[in-house]
């Protein structure tokens, strides 16, 4: 056995070994503790080899259909947004009132007919509620 | 991830943000060649020069005070429209598919207003008013920071009737 062992490590130093003869050595070395430098190497080999990355393994084929896809969404969002923002600024400036004192007066006329309705709607409001009351005190002098 | 949430948080942003003022512009798209119709918007950009003014009378400062978180207005009037009762209908038909909430109608013998409201989280986004009388048609939208107590207070320094005004915009840009 010592000397299919020695066979190997000088097989293994030549950089001619093969992965089980590999496997085979490091096998020897932890069956057979020594503290000689090569038996502490091979047990080091097995050590590092237990080591468990804390991350997981991702396949480099899906991380690139994934990125593949933000590249997709991105595009295709740029395109609605582009879109969208083109054809809105084409209608935006139909209509759009560029002159200031214009503008302050339309603003104006538009809030104060606004508010206006407002008001009257209001006022109807009270109207009726004023009259749903009136229909109750009648109803309850007929009792 | 986190960048597709973000692209869809801007998406959905600048779908908010161009959806502001859309009854409106379905109606400059279907009457834009229609001179019986008095158009106009008015930017945020517009709205933010208005709030470096100075206000000089109490009226103007209740002006002032309820346009000052104003992002938008849209306008459109028409004072001698044929099917001006079959057009309020249909306004009013926009004004709920677009997703709006009745805020009041009233129906008068004279004109007819609807008034409806995109509200979110207790702030009101938009305010948009339909009125429609004998042969007038009007479409109003505001939107920004809407508070209605401001906007109802505008009238009592105004002598304002009705949207006649609009009508020398017909001699200007439109």
């Amino acid at each position: 056995m010592e000397s299919r062992i020695e066979q190997l490590l000088t097989k293994y130093w030549a950089g001619e070994t093969s992965v089980q003869e590999e496997e085979e050595l490091k096998a020897f070395y932890i069956e057979n503790p020594s503290l000689t430098p090569t038996g502490m190497y091979f047990r080091g080999l097995n050590k590092e080899a237990e080591v468990v990355s804390p991350k997981a393994f991702k396949k480099p084929g899906s991380r690139f259909s994934r990125s593949r896809f933000a590249v997709a969404a991105t595009i295709a969002i740029g395109i609605m947004v582009g879109t969208m923002i083109l054809r809105d600024t084409g209608k935006k400036h139909d209509f759009e009132i560029t002159d200031p004192q214009q503008a302050y007066e339309i603003a104006q006329t538009v809030l104060g007919k606004m508010s206006v309705s407002l008001n009257e709607a209001q006022t109807h409001s009270t109207q009726l509620k004023k009259l749903s009351k009136a229909e109750e005190i009648i109803k309850e002098a007929q009792l | 991830m986190k960048k597709i949430a973000t692209l869809a948080l801007a998406l959905f942003l600048a779908f908010g943000a161009m959806a502001q003022g859309e009854v409106v512009s379905k109606y400059f798209d279907q009457f834009s060649d229609n001179e019986d119709f008095v158009k106009a918007s008015i930017s945020s950009k517009m709205f933010s020069l208005f709030t470096e003014l100075e206000a000089g009378s109490e009226e103007e400062q209740e002006f002032l005070k309820a346009i000052s978180k104003l992002k938008g207005m849209k306008v459109l009037y028409g004072d001698s429209v044929a099917n001006s009762s079959k057009l309020y209908k249909e306004g009013i038909s926009e004004v709920q598919k677009a997703g709006f909430e009745e805020l009041m109608t009233v129906l008068d013998a004279e004109e007819n207003f609807h008034f409806a409201i995109k509200e979110k989280s207790g702030v009101i986004s938009e305010l948009i008013m339909v009125s429609g009388g004998k042969k007038g048609f009007a479409v109003l939208s505001l939107y920004g920071e809407i508070d209605l107590k401001n906007i109802s207070k505008i009238a009592r320094g105004m002598n304002v009737q009705g949207l006649n005004g609009l009508d020398k915009l017909d001699e200007g840009e439109n």
